[in-house]
């Protein structure tokens, strides 16, 4: 019994939808009943990576394809076709031009086409994809836009998605283009030397997911991005510089992701966030010198990278827990004095306790590693020692990774204004040396060899935990000394320590 | 029948083998020809669904459950809807996908058309004949120029002649 085949029509077809289209096709070999079946779904899917190189193969079949649906006036509501072009070979553009059109002819419902180049030419747009009307998804891969290309853009007014990829456009023919996609949903522009230096998106009233990215040398100068559409849910720039629309209600927002933004984020203070849910802030040169409040009532995570200390503060719905991460690495040059730290670590103190509602990690990095040697900077304790004026911050986890020659000053710079619950997270070689010196030192004063630096570090200590699992004993073994008995028994192995401490 | 107010309701299927079962109706209604009887009013005693037997409607309440469980989150559905149907002969999803088409629930009829193609996918002819028990009445000369004129979707196919 052909079980498959008596299924109703309706589920067959909906079967079929889902194969790929030479999936699809060799169905025609299973028996007579099967022969024509495959050209009665109501999809057609082409991928010339599928023909391996076999151009003109894939052409014809194609071409064949879309002529038979034609001509037996079949049912044809999507339309997929990924192909590359070549500037030597005229063919693909040729047929582009005849089947556009037939799409627009044949009543197709949505369409989605994947341009790119190939082996290194840069090829220009055919201006017959914008005229197809059915066109909803557009991706485009070294293709250059220009004036031609948009020439009948009007009759493509339907585009949901647009990516482009190491594509070549200037200002103006973006603007033109971006202006003629009323209902674009989705927009993401990555590459290399893109051409952009402007993107204005007012009048873009359904844009939801907005992608920005360049690969750039650090001299040149940035994308201005004015970011306008309150519909939007996800904003992702990289290597731009964005303007928000000052005192702007973003209210559909959920994820707003910034990377080596160098222009100013005061707006973001005045805009409002009511849905944001996450918010990175990774290598901006903004906020270094300006303070950025950020009304977030559902924040549920906030990350955020660089090489300075910023000065960012929250409304946030306080019954919510929510998360955030700092990842914030400590350049302070050799000469500079005991004022730099200080008052690093008063800024430091000062995002832990803007941030006190949330589970914090803390990691706090050394760069550049290399370049110092041991005991070039040696503060003196009691520099540190009122970094925190109030009560130290609890943090969930400490990372620390910088070279031992720093551990007094960064050390009890963290100690002095966070509390934190787990020190270390990863298994790096700093990190293992760290926890093995702060662990000597916690060791020595058990055994009643208490001084000024034990004291300091380890004030408010109520217990502490050392966890090895097996494979990095070896490390430690060098560093601590384990009693033969416990090193020995060691796979996954809990060393404790507790003992109640007061506050000194 | 007639629940307490405040306690969800219950609604009882009976399969065309007999078969009672209770299902919540704000999972049940997932079927949009449960919830058109629920609208109208038919739905206070025994709803019976003459096209499915007990053994796929208990697969699909289980599929009722557990989706309806799940948060407007289509990650979290996608990959419940994928572990759901990961252990399913082809047998098994002829019938659900029958079931999900009387019962007009499309996200559960998409995923199993989706899970029937997966199947099919990368399979020489001979074993999708097999499996689907495809009788092949081509003449083995047909057969050959039907193979030719799709030369192309067989590239990287095992081929088998087993048939």
């Amino acid at each position: 019994m052909d079980r498959i085949f008596d299924l109703p029509e309706g589920i067959l077809q909906r079967i079929l939808y889902f194969l790929s289209q030479e999936e699809v096709v060799r169905t025609s070999v299973l028996s007579k009943s099967w022969r024509y079946t495959w050209c009665t779904r109501t999809n057609l899917d082409f991928s010339d990576a599928t023909f391996k190189g076999q151009k003109q193969e894939f052409l014809s079949v194609v071409d064949n394809a879309l002529q038979q649906y034609c001509d037996q006036r079949v049912c044809l509501d999507e339309f997929h076709l990924r192909i590359s072009l070549h500037d030597r070979e005229h063919e693909s553009v040729s047929l582009l031009e005849k089947w556009m059109p037939m799409l627009t002819t044949m009543g197709v419902k949505e369409s989605r086409l994947s341009i790119r180049s190939e082996y290194g030419s840069i090829d220009h747009l055919p201006s017959v994809v914008f005229e197809a009307e059915s066109l909803r998804h557009l991706s485009l891969k070294k293709i250059v836009l220009d004036e031609n290309a948009i020439g009948k853009i009007a009759l493509c007014k339907n585009l949901r998605s647009l990516h482009l990829l190491d594509v070549a456009v200037d200002d103006n023919i973006f603007q033109t283009m971006i202006a003629g996609f009323p209902l674009i949903e989705t927009l993401c522009v990555d590459g290399l030397g893109i051409g952009l230096r402007t993107i204005k998106m007012n009048d873009l009233r359904n844009l939801k997911y907005f992608t920005f990215k360049e690969v750039l040398f650090s001299t040149d100068e940035l994308c201005r991005i004015e970011i306008h559409p309150l519909s939007l849910e996800t904003i992702n720039v990289s290597y731009g510089n964005v303007w928000f629309h000052k005192e702007a209600n973003f209210r559909n927002l959920d994820d707003l992701h910034l990377r080596g933004v160098r222009s100013s984020l005061d707006s973001l203070s005045f805009c409002k966030f009511p849905r944001l849910k996450s918010l990175a802030l990774l290598y901006c040169d903004e906020p270094k010198e300006s303070r950025i409040f950020i009304d977030a009532p559902n924040m549920l995570y906030f990350e955020y990278r660089g090489d300075f200390v910023p000065s960012v503060s929250f409304a946030t719905n306080s019954v919510r827990e929510w998360k955030s991460e700092i990842h914030v690495t400590y350049i302070i040059t050799p000469t500079a004095n005991d004022g730099g730290t200080s008052l690093w670590f008063l800024k430091l103190d000062e995002l832990l306790k803007s941030l006190s509602r949330s589970k914090i990690s803390l990691s706090i990095y050394h760069k550049p590693r290399s370049i110092f040697k041991v005991d070039i900077i040696q503060e003196k304790i009691n520099t540190v020692h009122d970094y925190g004026r109030n009560k130290p911050v609890f943090v969930e986890t400490l990372n620390l990774s910088f070279p031992l020659s720093y551990f007094s000053t960064l050390v009890n710079g963290a100690f002095s204004i966070c509390r934190p619950r787990k020190i270390g997270n990863y298994l790096g070689e700093w990190e293992v040396e760290f926890v093995g010196y702060m662990w000597k030192i916690l060791m020595e004063r058990e055994s009643g060899n208490e001084n000024e630096l034990t004291r300091l570090l380890f004030r408010d200590l109520e217990g502490a935990n050392l966890e090895i699992k097996g494979n990095i004993l070896a490390i430690f073994a060098g560093i601590i000394s384990f009693d033969s008995t416990t090193s020995r028994t060691l796979e996954y192995e809990k060393v404790k320590i507790h003992k109640q401490e007061k506050r000194i | 029948m007639a629940a307490e107010t405040g306690t969800p309701t219950t609604l009882t299927l009976k399969s065309n083998d007999d078969e009672l079962f209770s299902v919540a109706e704000s999972a049940a209604i997932l079927s949009v020809t449960i919830r058109n009887m629920v609208e109208d009013g038919c739905a206070g005693g025994v709803i019976p669904l003459d096209n499915v037997d007990g053994k796929t409607l208990a697969s699909v309440i289980t599929y009722m459950n557990g989706i309806s469980a799940i948060p407007a989150d289509e990650e979290k559905k996608k990959s419940y809807r994928d572990k759901f149907l990961s252990d399913k002969d082809f047998e098994t999803l002829a019938d659900m996908v029958l079931a999900a088409n009387y019962l007009n629930m499309s996200c559960l009829m998409d995923a199993v058309s989706a899970k029937i193609a997966q199947v099919m996918e990368k399979k020489s002819v001979g074993w999708v004949r097999r499996k689907f028990g495809i009788e092949n009445d081509y003449t083995p000369e047909e057969e050959a120029a039907v193979k030719e004129e799709h030369k192309w979707t067989f590239e990287g196919v095992e081929t088998d002649d087993d048939n």
